[in-house]
């Protein structure tokens, strides 16, 4: 993996999403809307239960990144297919796995920046637990970045297999595992077989523990440590499936149609 | 002189299921026991009517597909396990784009950073070739506003950005008007002869090809049919003109694939 690629691929990301208002859109103003629409809940919910107003400002926030940091590496890959620039920039030497690295870098650098716009926004709401307990945010930030980054791969394996028309699981998949994390309730709400898929889904322990610093003011460690064993069972299993899936790609001529 | 690009005995069968997944899977032989060589510093056509597995076999040398059976040797790397040929290489086509919100500008300096140029030479390249290829008015134009012209003479300049010995060139002339396409094919011939610069290219327009050629390979019906200088070739077949020949040899193709020479099941 050459460093040179990888600057010149993440320079070129930069540029595109200066650049482009619709990419301005998905960073800011819908990442606003959403801390804007659920601090307004959390204020009127003070009267009546705070720490439920905030869990679900917080959760909001949390999936807002979330979204960011998974859908960005995707719409990126989806735009060089739109745009015919795929072949280019892969004719010119960057290799698969400069590729993908370049745009999980990039796409990290925005993710966190607006993560930290929408946790200021979200303080004049008054969500300062994030401040009083940066240090578990910040682990509790940091499994839903690893989480949406190996989802964003296992997206673009997806996507390189099947083919651009299956480009639409850029902007579905997530909402599918929001439901399945149990994002405002604990997993015991739900049904038995959910019971067992939720605890294999990658932001539900994120979920529980913004409940628990919400509510109590900690989280068990059994939270943090299942939370980063299954992000990291997700990393394991994205990056050989992406190979595969280029190589797949190459062999069945679905990548020449993508590009 | 050496070989600047080996394909031997390339295979390539796609295969797809046509609209329910559930329906029997449908193949074509693409290219079936494709060789020839491409000798370094020379301009070798590889014509061909549509469908006859041309793209497949540019697509094979780039590296964007993989064949079933054989290699592809690009300045003695073998493509499928070594890559970073295609730093040495460069890929120019009609269908060639590059993200819209880019301009001219932006294009070439991350062209110039993917190829690995200094720093140093890397601001003086692109200004050199932006020049060259009569960009410099168009330096801050996104890419969406570029005309078709444009949009090729950019396509260009890029591909000369690393100095490349091989230029792939997929119908490097398809939609320029006749000025812009005579200019670029004396460019092509000049870039030959100046830099020694291997081209291999693809083409529909005959004279093109025969004026530009020093070999060329017909491939029909995924299968090296002949190979030559054109003079040769002409000879061979008794016909005055590169369109003739070609003619008569897609028809030669057309007779074969009624013996059931192409295998599509």
């Amino acid at each position: 993996m050459k460093i040179s690629h990888v600057a010149a691929m993440v320079k070129r990301d930069i540029l595109i999403n200066i650049r482009m208002k619709w990419r301005l859109m998905e960073f800011i103003y819908f990442p606003l809307l959403t801390v804007l629409t659920w601090g307004f809940f959390s204020i009127y919910m003070q009267d009546y239960a705070l720490q439920a107003g905030l869990v679900v400002l917080a959760v909001n926030i949390f999936y807002s990144f979330a979204h960011l940091a998974q859908s960005t590496t995707n719409s990126q890959m989806m735009e060089d297919v739109w745009s015919g620039s795929l072949k280019q920039v892969l004719v010119s030497g960057i290799t698969e796995g400069e590729y993908i690295v370049s745009r999980v870098i990039s796409t990290t650098i925005a993710a966190v920046l607006i993560l930290g716009l929408m946790f200021g926004v979200g303080s004049f709401f008054g969500l300062t637990v994030i401040f009083q307990h940066g240090g578990l945010f910040a682990l509790l930030a940091l499994i839903t970045l690893l989480s949406s980054i190996a989802l964003s791969i296992i997206i673009v394996s997806m996507i390189l297999m099947l083919g651009r028309s299956y480009g639409f699981l850029s902007y579905s998949i997530l909402s599918l595992l929001f439901l399945l994390s149990a994002p405002f309730y604990p997993i015991d709400i739900f049904p038995p077989v959910m019971q067992v898929v939720a605890q294999a889904m990658p932001y539900t322990n994120v979920f529980s523990g913004i409940r628990s610093v919400i509510g109590a003011g900690t989280v068990a460690d059994g939270i943090l440590i299942n939370g980063f064993i299954v992000a990291f069972a997700y990393i394991i299993v994205s990056i050989p499936l992406y190979y595969y899936a280029f190589s797949k790609a190459r062999k069945t001529g679905q990548l020449v149609r993508m590009t | 002189m050496s070989d600047a690009i080996v394909v031997k005995n390339v295979s390539k069968r796609f295969s797809w299921r046509e609209s329910k997944f559930w329906r029997k899977k449908k193949h074509v032989q693409a290219l079936k026991n494709v060789s020839f060589t491409v000798k370094a510093g020379e301009i070798f056509a590889l014509l061909g009517p549509n469908g006859a597995g041309k793209s497949t076999m540019m697509n094979i040398i780039i590296g964007l597909l993989t064949p079933d059976k054989g290699e592809v040797f690009v300045l003695e790397k073998n493509m499928r396990k070594d890559r970073d040929v295609l730093g040495d290489i460069n890929y120019t086509s009609a269908d060639s784009t590059f993200h819209w919100v880019l301009n001219v500008n932006d294009i070439m300096k991350f062209a110039a950073s993917v190829y690995n140029i200094s720093s140093e030479k890397r601001k003086k390249r692109v200004e050199k070739f932006i020049k060259f290829f009569g960009l410099e008015k168009l330096k801050n134009t996104r890419y969406n506003w570029l005309s078709t012209g444009e949009r090729m003479r950019l396509v260009f300049a890029k591909a000369m950005l690393n100095h490349p010995k091989i230029i792939i060139m997929d119908e490097p002339t398809i939609g320029l008007d006749p000025d812009m396409a005579h200019k670029l094919r004396d460019e092509i011939k000049r870039i030959n002869k100046t830099f020694g610069t291997t081209i291999l290219l693809t083409s529909h327009y005959m004279q093109e090809v025969e004026y530009l050629a020093d070999r060329v390979a017909f491939i029909n019906q995924g299968r090296i049919a002949d190979i030559g200088t054109v003079k040769t070739l002409l000879k061979k077949s008794r016909k005055k003109n590169l369109e003739d020949y070609f003619i008569h040899m897609k028809e030669r193709g057309m007779r074969a694939e009624d013996k059931g020479w192409r295998d599509v099941e």
